[in-house]
């Protein structure tokens, strides 16, 4: 008798375990699918002048493949509102951190195909030239206050920037100004405003490393997480600060890659090696850490700065427990040694693009384009772009609204300081393959097992590689 | 009798005949085409000829090195998981108290996904080598190394196990007995009879481990994402990698993949045959 049941058990076990197999592939898709529509039923319909009402009986489903994995959450309930408002089914699905292209891929050859897709950078784009419809006649395009927020060809406009992101180091200034205000401080620094140059922030941030335990803080800077695939924030990020000196402001950032001989790798070690000496754990470790793990750190009150960007707002304020005050979280910017960058700001640019895929059938292009449209000029829409969604858009229509996100205040405060932003110019980093290969390079530097000059020599020699196969492949 | 069975053979045989034609037969000839191409979607692909495996196989830091990489973790992990699953079904067939409950516990590992063993075994690993070493899983490929090995062997060894139980429980009692009025004392009787009559199931595990350590990916990506420096990257992961990476690079990929499945088929062929040839009726 009790071998029968241990043995039905087993059964049972290995059954569920197959079905469950099955049930994974499936889950997310369906997931967010059914949460757009039963939150639709509770939600106030009717709030503000709908822009959709063009569409009038379309039946079909808005597909959009959402790139920002920060704002999944609220996407799901934009997509419940629009359907509350209009009718019109909305699915959102969210790929994965560093899965965009691949998602993007498997999903363009299924019958579900999104109608809105997104593009990060050129290269991006020329991987689904083919797939972008012409944005030149809509009224969202309209709305684009700069052109160099639009992607181009031919005089199509095959992409529009959707958001403007800013990053630099973000600092709990409540733990500064308790450093600035300590008696036994040996830095005549008192302000935030006096670390625009990197002396005066490696003065600051090791006297503080010193007095770390009268701060309350484990380190000045959050983990340097160094993880495979939570390496962005210094293979991509980071990156930007050398490539901008090294290129100049008028690089263009849409065009093919440009040679890079990592003239100011000095200058990226500097700041690499701030970051890594004055830190919650030891540079040995940094392979452990994601980049959840650093921005818990930081809302957690352990550290007093934190190399990100304004998206990570969201991030900061869901942490469980969190202590940093809404109100004493700012920006200043990365510095690296470089002469000038006194006058420097914070990396800003527009980051990412939307497309509307041009093999689907017209309806469903329209749809689409309605729902952007929509979102971005609704009142409705607007309230949740910029307290839900927290972006920055480069449209006119978005004038007036309402921030909740403190990082962007302090964003208008630098530039309203009359600081320059540096430009995007890690939109020009060959590909992926390269990124992984230097992040790789940089936690075998953290961990002592390559020494710096064979970092840079990689990098340099890896690049030749690469650009070759990215403006080879782009036809440049 | 037998006409009667032959004709139901389309009823029982089609369905299954159809999904395997429309998930495999296509789809594998379609991916042949494809690495011959260079494309982004299957629609745009475009006529390369050769050159995509021709950068295969110079393609000495990716495929090469996941490939050597790939071929140590199967040696060891074959090798390893076959002969402790067979240790464990002899303990666990000589009919000692809680034997059941043993089994159940040694099978539960296989029933969890290994992406969560391998973030599991991950937090295990890097506890104790911060703790011992200092250091973590990412420092060396020889940690990763050995770490994909006790992962694999911890999640397959219930499974083979069972097999090896199945087989051995089939083994007529008579013989065994046979064998002990004879003399043969415990060694002689594990060479000489339960082996040599357990051969069938050492065939379907040894083409079960194998196949499973060639296209482990999951294990592998959530365990060392081939840190350091896709050094531990085996063929599955530098497969996606190449796809994905770069841009242009996806006919590539494709054809690193089918190099990959008739590399793994062949490998199969050969140990099947092997093994065949040593079972006894």
């Amino acid at each position: 008798m009790k071998k029968k049941l241990v043995s039905t058990l087993l059964c049972a076990a290995m059954v569920s375990s197959l079905l469950a197999g099955c049930g994974g592939s499936d889950a997310p898709a369906a997931d967010s699918g059914s949460d757009a529509g039963t939150e639709a039923a509770g939600d106030d319909a009717g709030a503000g002048d709908s822009g959709a009402a063009a569409s009038g009986d379309y039946s079909g489903t808005v597909r959009m493949l959402n790139f920002k994995p920060e704002i999944s959450d609220a996407m799901q309930e934009v997509a419940a509102a629009y359907t509350a408002e209009t009718g019109i089914d909305v699915q959102i699905e969210t790929a994965a951190s560093g899965q965009y292209e691949s998602t993007l891929t498997a999903r363009m050859d299924s019958s579900e195909a999104p109608g809105i897709f997104v593009v990060e950078n050129v290269t991006a784009l020329g991987n689904w030239k083919e797939y972008c419809r012409d944005w030149s006649d809509t009224e969202l395009y309209s709305y684009v206050t700069d052109q160099k927020y639009t992607m181009q060809e031919d005089g199509k406009v095959l992409a529009l920037c959707y958001v403007l992101e800013g990053w630099g180091i973000i600092v709990n200034s409540e733990i500064t100004d308790a450093y600035f205000a300590s008696p036994n401080k040996s830095t005549e620094y008192t302000s935030l405003d006096e670390l625009y140059t990197f002396d005066a922030l490696k003065a600051v941030v090791e006297d503080m490393t010193a007095l770390k335990d009268e701060l309350g803080i484990q380190g000045v800077f959050g983990s340097t997480s160094l993880k495979q695939g939570d390496d962005w924030r210094y293979q991509t990020h980071l990156m930007n600060i050398p490539l901008y000196w090294e290129w100049g402001a008028d690089v263009d950032i849409n065009g093919p890659v440009p040679e890079f001989s990592f003239a100011n790798a000095e200058n990226f070690k500097n700041i690499l090696d701030l970051y890594l000496n004055n830190s919650v754990i030891e540079p040995s470790l940094v392979g452990t850490r994601t980049v959840d793990d650093s921005m818990a750190e930081f809302a957690l009150g352990q550290c007093a700065m934190i190399q990100n960007g304004d998206w990570a707002w969201n991030t900061i304020l869901n942490t469980e427990g969190k202590v940093v005050k809404d109100d004493k979280v700012r920006f200043i910017p990365i510095t690296s040694g470089v002469a000038g960058e006194e006058n420097m700001g914070l990396c800003v640019g527009g980051s990412q693009s939307f497309c509307i895929n041009s093999q689907l059938p017209e309806e469903d292009q329209l749809a689409a384009i309605d729902f952007l449209t929509w979102l971005f000029s609704s009142d409705t829409g607007k309230n949740m772009v910029a307290q839900k969604l927290q972006l920055v858009t480069p449209f006119s229509c978005m004038e007036g609204a309402e921030y909740t996100n403190p990082l962007f205040g302090s964003e208008a405060e630098i530039s309203a300081a009359g600081k320059t932003a540096y430009s995007t110019t890690c939109n020009l980093i060959p590909d992926q393959t390269w990124k992984d290969s230097f992040g790789a390079s940089l936690l075998m530097y953290a961990q002592g097992q390559k020494t710096w000059d064979d970092v840079v020599a990689d990098a340099v020699s890896e690049w030749a590689v690469e650009r070759d196969i990215t403006n080879t492949a782009n036809g440049n | 009798m037998q006409k009667n069975y032959k004709k139901y053979f389309p009823i029982f045989v089609l369905p299954t005949l159809l999904a395997f034609i429309i998930a495999f037969v296509i789809p594998f000839f379609m991916g042949l085409y494809l690495s011959f191409c260079n494309f982004k979607t299957i629609g745009s692909a475009k006529w390369v000829g050769l050159s995509n495996y021709l950068y295969v196989f110079r393609d000495s830091a990716g495929f090469l090195s996941a490939l050597w990489f790939t071929v140590k973790v199967a040696v060891v992990g074959v090798v390893s998981t076959n002969v402790l699953a067979f240790a464990l079904a002899l303990l666990l067939t000589k009919g000692l108290k809680g034997t059941n409950v043993y089994r159940t516990i040694f099978f539960m590992p296989n029933l969890i996904g290994g992406i969560i063993l391998g973030y599991i075994w991950q937090l295990l690993l890097n506890g104790i080598l911060i703790r011992v070493a200092g250091v973590d899983l990412t420092f060396n490929s020889t940690f990763g190394y050995w770490g994909i090995i006790i992962l694999y062997n911890w999640q397959k060894i219930g499974y083979l196990m069972i097999i090896y139980i199945a087989g051995i429980q089939s083994i007529s009692g008579d013989i065994l007995e046979a064998a002990k009025i004879d003399g043969a004392n415990y060694v002689q009787t594990l060479k000489k009879i339960i082996i040599p009559l357990v051969m069938t199931s050492i065939t379907t595990c040894t083409f079960l481990a194998l196949t499973d350590c060639f296209k482990m990916y999951d294990q592998n990506l959530a365990l060392t994402g081939g840190a350091p420096a896709n050094q531990t990257a085996m063929l599955a992961m530098d497969i996606f990698n190449t796809y994905y990476n770069r841009t242009g690079f996806a006919g590539v990929g494709q054809a690193k993949a089918v190099v990959f499945t008739v590399l793994v088929l062949v490998i199969s062929l050969i140990q099947l045959r092997i093994t065949q040839s040593k079972e006894v009726e």
